[in-house]
């Protein structure tokens, strides 16, 4: 397997790197006051899921109105670098207006404050949170081990049957310009492929393909496969931090333990385990393996500390579930729904309940669009 | 009912394998039942994914899902918002931040490590990793004998047949081949047989039979294992042998082969 161009390479860092990282920057500077430590990484993990949204929103319409994939590109490229410029915009303009406020202005305190309090952040008053060798140890297998992974997924294919329908529809996006209307298998025309047709990780593999210059199938199994690899564990990281709070240094044993429970995951073809080392690059993996992590964090956060910021990330995470895979719709809503009645259950509180319950509505407009399509054609 | 409570079983018992998944999950959830005291955290790792598990279990409940947003095949997706991951895990944190001594701690993460190991199954083990011999990760094969096809001086989208070795590759490198049959007649369930692909799998070829079928389906060009013993000859039929790729042999049509690159009819090479 031979090395890629290097203007090939700068464009695949741009893509899977810096894009996301654009994108997610107002988000993480907003969470910088709840969250603590880890911008870089806040930053990284929700501009992807920013990514997945906006692809989503605007790419479903082309896709039922049948138009072409050239006429959606056109859009996505002003809207997504729009999106990744305003993102960075705001969140200097949110930064510079902290600092202007910080002398001696309250906010500032209040802000200092809830970064003590955030959960990423334990302090060396604090023995349970103190950064000891042993745990920078422990961070530095986590990161070899994500690392080593990535090469290895780059240098190594696993072959899966279900990639002969989504890696094709692919192709024939890049190649015929269409969008789910050829049947994947044969390459005959047909109607829109109403089953698959509101999740479309398949167009966006495309779409990185196109924009870094190299075929479908090589963006999904050698570029995006490594990639969400380290999207996954980094939203275990996520979960991880909220769910250790100020003991931070059990984070990295967890990442680390949960990489070995993935590893050693592959009981049977049906678990998240081994969809994501076997089909990372297909919606059904990035589902199960990132989505659900992110939305247990988020649903953690709002929990513990109710803030419209997790709202609006619960919104966007319910758009990115039906980009990955059109079961989404059920299971999310299924997962918000059970999750925003425990909170009425327990102690009657009507604005979580009421946050959560409304992340189901982006599901619910997909679900009445699915059975729309599925009666039309 | 009963119907669906076998569904259930045979999907609790598909998803676990041979393992001890399930089993390390719910010593988890039980371990963090008594041990566990803050609520957000009971919430999240215990009441929620309890809920669903319960949900999945209860016929009724199971039934509606089966019959209305999925079917059998993908019920199993359900099990996904159990967090077994992040629960186990978290269950062996909390057991190595409760021990009292260094060593009880190195002790108790060692036994997590290895309960975790010795009741699943390597992923690197499963064997169907092999070295990526191109970038788009497709064997080299299938990318041969597509160029290969596509090596002509014709604006035309192919309908090609493949065997069974190819059927799924070829059209995850181009869409500028179609074919007459795809995946679905390699797996056993959707019952989605077609005759050319019976031809061209079975043991020994026959040149009528393939071209017949071929014609049948407006497919041009086919693609047969080299070492398959053929009965009659393509040729006779107006299907010309083009290439031998990597143990396979291609034939077109005569229309399609005169405009292949590097190919001449026989008559031609006779008259020359």
């Amino acid at each position: 397997m031979g090395v890629l161009p290097f203007e090939t390479v700068l464009r695949i860092v741009g893509v899977i790197v810096i894009l996301p990282l654009m994108c997610g920057t107002f988000f993480a500077t907003c969470l910088r006051r709840y969250e603590g430590r880890g911008f870089f990484l806040n930053a990284w993990l929700f501009g992807w899921i920013v990514v997945f949204a906006l692809f989503e929103l605007i790419c479903t319409p082309y896709v039922v109105t049948l138009q072409r994939f050239s006429s959606f590109c056109r859009v996505f490229d002003v809207s997504v670098i729009a999106a990744a410029l305003i993102s960075v915009a705001a969140g200097i303009f949110i930064l510079a207006k902290r600092k202007k406020t910080a002398p001696d202005g309250e906010e500032r305190s209040e802000s200092d404050a809830n970064r003590r309090k955030a959960p990423g952040n334990g302090t060396s008053t604090d023995p349970a949170g103190k950064m000891t060798w042993q745990v920078w140890l422990l961070w530095g297998l986590v990161i070899v081990s994500v690392i080593a992974q990535m090469v290895f997924f780059y240098f190594n294919n696993h072959m899966n049957g279900d990639d002969s329908y989504y890696i094709a529809q692919s192709v024939i996006t890049d190649l015929m310009d269409t969008m789910y209307q050829r049947d994947a298998y044969t390459g005959s025309p047909m109607g829109l492929d109403v089953r698959h047709a509101l999740s479309v990780l398949p167009v966006f593999v495309t779409w990185v393909g196109r924009v870094c210059g190299i075929h479908a199938a090589t963006a999904a199994h050698a570029i995006l496969g490594p990639a969400l690899l380290a999207v996954c564990y980094g939203g275990y990281a996520l979960l991880g931090k909220a769910l250790f709070g100020k003991k931070r240094t059990m984070v990295p044993l967890f990442v680390l333990l949960v990489q070995i429970w993935y590893l050693w995951g592959n009981v049977s073809i049906y678990t998240p385990e081994t969809f994501l080392y076997t089909r990372t690059w297909q919606g059904k993996a990035v589902f199960a393996n990132i989505i659900l992590p992110l939305a247990f964090y988020l649903l953690h956060r709002l929990f513990t500390e109710w803030k419209s910021i997790y709202i609006v990330l619960l919104l966007l995470l319910s758009v990115a579930g039906i980009f990955t895979t059109t079961a989404s719709v059920y299971l999310l809503s299924m997962l918000y729904g059970i999750a925003a009645l425990y909170c009425l259950i327990m102690g009657r509180q009507w604005k979580k309940f009421i946050s959560v319950a409304v992340c189901v509505v982006p599901a619910f407009l997909y679900g009445l669009i699915y059975v729309w399509l599925l009666r039309t054609w | 009912m009963k119907e669906t409570i076998g569904v259930i079983i045979d999907t609790l018992r598909g998803y676990r394998g041979e393992s001890l998944y399930l089993t390390w999950y719910l010593l988890a959830v039980f371990y963090l039942f008594f041990a566990e005291k803050d609520k957000h955290k009971r919430l999240l790792l215990l009441y929620v994914p309890l809920t669903v598990l319960l949900l999945f279990v209860f016929p009724p409940a199971a039934h509606f899902v089966i019959h209305t947003v999925m079917d059998n095949e993908i019920f199993y997706r359900q099990l996904w918002l159990l967090p077994c991951a992040a629960t186990v895990c978290y269950a062996v944190c909390h057991a190595v931040m409760n021990a009292k001594y260094g060593v009880w701690k190195v002790l108790v993460c060692a036994a997590g490590i290895l309960v975790i190991m010795a009741g699943g199954s390597n992923v690197f083990q499963n064997g169907n990793y092999t070295p990526a011999q191109n970038p788009q990760h497709l064997p080299q094969a299938a990318i041969n004998v597509c160029d290969e096809i596509l090596n002509d001086d014709v604006e035309y989208m192919v309908v090609a047949a493949f065997p069974l070795s190819l059927i799924e590759y070829t059209r995850q490198y181009t869409a500028e081949i179609v074919s007459p049959y795809g995946r679905p007649v390699i797996i056993d369930k959707w019952h989605a047989h077609h005759a050319l692909y019976d031809a061209i799998e079975a043991p020994v070829l026959n040149a009528e039979e393939l071209v017949t079928l071929a014609r049948a389906d407006r497919t041009e060009c086919i693609v047969v294992h080299s070492i398959k013993q053929m009965e009659g000859n393509m040729e006779d039929y107006s299907f010309y042998h083009v290439a031998t790729v990597d143990g396979y042999d291609i034939y077109m049509e005569k229309w399609l082969a005169e405009r292949h690159n590097g190919f001449s009819l026989p008559e031609d090479q006779e008259t020359e």
